[in-house]
């Protein structure tokens, strides 16, 4: 059991129209019924992307912008189905896509913890064992009574960086979310994945810092327009990856990879 | 293990799904109580407006009909009024609420993992405790000016709970609506208004079915037989037939499979839409 992958997929695809304008309204929608999807444009985020994460692996993905960086975080967690292939998963996910999007800035702190814990379907008993460990970790004891609009902007994320990660997932989706709040928090967020680098089963991060990757992943994805490049030692990768934003072409690159 | 497949023919797993649900369902009653604590907290009377509204509502529906309809009317016809306002009232506001919910959440909806339908469910458990303080007033008027307590009285819950499936029903489809057309919830109050009229909400059932012998068009409106039910149970210790509970029945399942089915089949694409 313990040698099948965690994350598993598969062949997997997707794609997703998007609106070049806006959001139809009903008239629009009345006119161009029957003409065809004229003011949708089709995006092809994913192709046939397959690989494993390993138990106790963590996983660096790298890409230019527009890579399908988050949409494969995404898919791995359940937010967007895939069009096609399969996605497996064993265990929690928790995602930090975007930290504390779920919070209620007029409820207090406190109130919205216990929602956040709620909402991931823990127990009431469990989501207060946690409460604790949360607030000590966020460092706002003192605010945690007051509406979250009083917050600053660090203080929401600390917060949300705090919930994220203390609801024992076993699986962890990073998405840029290392850079939150002042130095002393980076620190101890960076601190804290370093952590949960032990006690997860696996964890997949999305980054621009090299540094960061190299310091946390066992190996690396690189995509590029929705497509898995190469996949492989974090040193090698990224120098790959380097080069390839100097000079831009990826077949040049490959070439001596 | 979790398995993220294409939607077979677009749905999710049913199963599995409302096991989603029903885990959660202590989030869904924590967030209804906070929002309902929310709602009129930056105003001077606050959680008052929630009784004090639909009060405005049946003060000024009455002074509609009365200047309308002049002196003829039924008996007990205030504590009529009072129970179809107030649960057309619980109708449109959880409507009105589930139609946003889907289209004000979007940060949360590309970046969390749930089942979307909790969404909408919290809103329409939101409208329904709201409610509560409403059917307390009910109550007093049933008994200071309506025909008193009786045991009939309590035919009058499970019709509750037959419009209360209805508004989930409807409430999914305006929450799937909405994301396609925004311009859903800005008609809604609209027809919300016609249909109020098109119910035994302003006049009693039985003042239509004088009116003419081919009554049946009535029941075309899925909310006439529980409303004929609610308020005959309420403001005339009336009891109903078996084949009216079970038009008012069919009408409030026939709106959950069909909320439910359109909801499920457009809900993996509301992260892409939203």
């Amino acid at each position: 059991m313990s040698d099948s992958p965690v994350i598993s997929l598969h062949d997997v695809s997707f794609t997703y129209r998007t609106q070049i304008s806006r959001k139809p309204n009903f008239m629009e929608a009345v006119r161009n019924a029957g003409r065809g999807q004229r003011s949708t444009k089709l995006v092809h985020a994913l192709k046939n992307v397959t690989f494993d994460v390993a138990q106790g692996e963590v996983l660096g993905i790298v890409g230019a912008n527009g890579a399908g960086k988050s949409t494969l975080m995404r898919a791995i967690g359940g937010i967007v189905p895939p069009d096609e292939g399969e996605i497996r998963v064993r265990g929690e996910i928790s995602a930090l896509l975007a930290l504390g999007v779920g919070f209620n800035p007029q409820l207090s702190g406190r109130e919205n913890v216990i929602l956040a814990g709620l909402a991931t379907g823990l127990s009431r008993e469990v989501v207060e064992e946690q409460y604790q460990a949360i607030v000590e970790f966020a460092e706002i004891e003192e605010f945690m009574d007051m509406p979250m609009r009083t917050y600053s902007s660090g203080m929401y994320s600390r917060l949300g960086f705090a919930v994220a990660t203390n609801m024992n997932p076993d699986i962890l989706l990073i998405d840029e979310a290392l850079s939150t709040g002042d130095a002393h928090f980076k620190e101890k967020s960076s601190q804290r994945i370093k952590e949960l680098k032990d006690s997860a089963g696996a964890m997949v991060i999305v980054s621009h810092s090299m540094a960061t990757l190299k310091e946390l992943s066992n190996r690396l994805l690189w995509m590029h327009k929705g497509e898995v490049i190469a996949t492989g030692e974090p040193e090698k990768i990224i120098d790959a990856y380097s080069k390839f934003l100097k000079v831009g072409n990826i077949n040049a690159v490959m070439e001596d990879f | 293990m979790r398995v993220f497949k294409p939607f077979k023919a677009g749905f999710p797993n049913f199963r599995i799904y409302l096991a989603q649900i029903w885990q959660r369902k202590a989030f869904i009653h924590e967030l209804s109580l906070a929002e309902r604590r929310l709602e009129h907290l930056d105003t001077v009377f606050g959680a008052i407006w929630t009784i004090l509204s639909p009060m405005l509502m049946a003060a000024i529906y009455y002074l509609l009909v009365m200047v309308l309809q002049g002196g003829h009317k039924p008996p007990n016809f205030l504590v009529h009024l009072l129970a179809g306002v107030f649960i057309f009232n619980f109708i449109s506001v959880s409507a009105m609420r589930c139609a946003r919910s889907i289209t004000n959440s979007g940060r949360l909806i590309t970046n969390a993992n749930f089942p979307r339908a909790i969404l909408p469910l919290t809103q329409t458990w939101t409208s329904f405790l709201q409610l509560l303080p409403a059917l307390a007033i009910l109550l007093v008027a049933q008994v200071t000016l309506g025909p008193g307590l009786s045991w009939t009285l309590l035919w009058a819950i499970p019709d509750l709970a037959i419009i209360f499936i209805f508004a989930v029903g409807f409430g999914f489809l305006t929450a799937t609506a909405n994301v396609y057309f925004r311009d859903t919830a800005a008609a809604l109050p609209y027809f919300n208004r016609v249909w109020t009229y098109a119910s035994p909400v302003l006049y009693t059932a039985d003042q239509v079915r004088n009116l003419s012998t081919h009554d049946s068009w009535m029941y075309v409106n899925p909310l006439f037989a529980p409303l004929e039910i609610w308020s005959g149970t309420i403001a005339q210790l009336q009891t109903f037939p078996l084949h009216l509970w079970l038009i008012s029945l069919g009408g409030a399942v026939l709106f959950l499979m069909l909320g439910t089915a359109v909801f499920l089949y457009r809900e993996g694409e509301f992260a892409v839409r939203v």
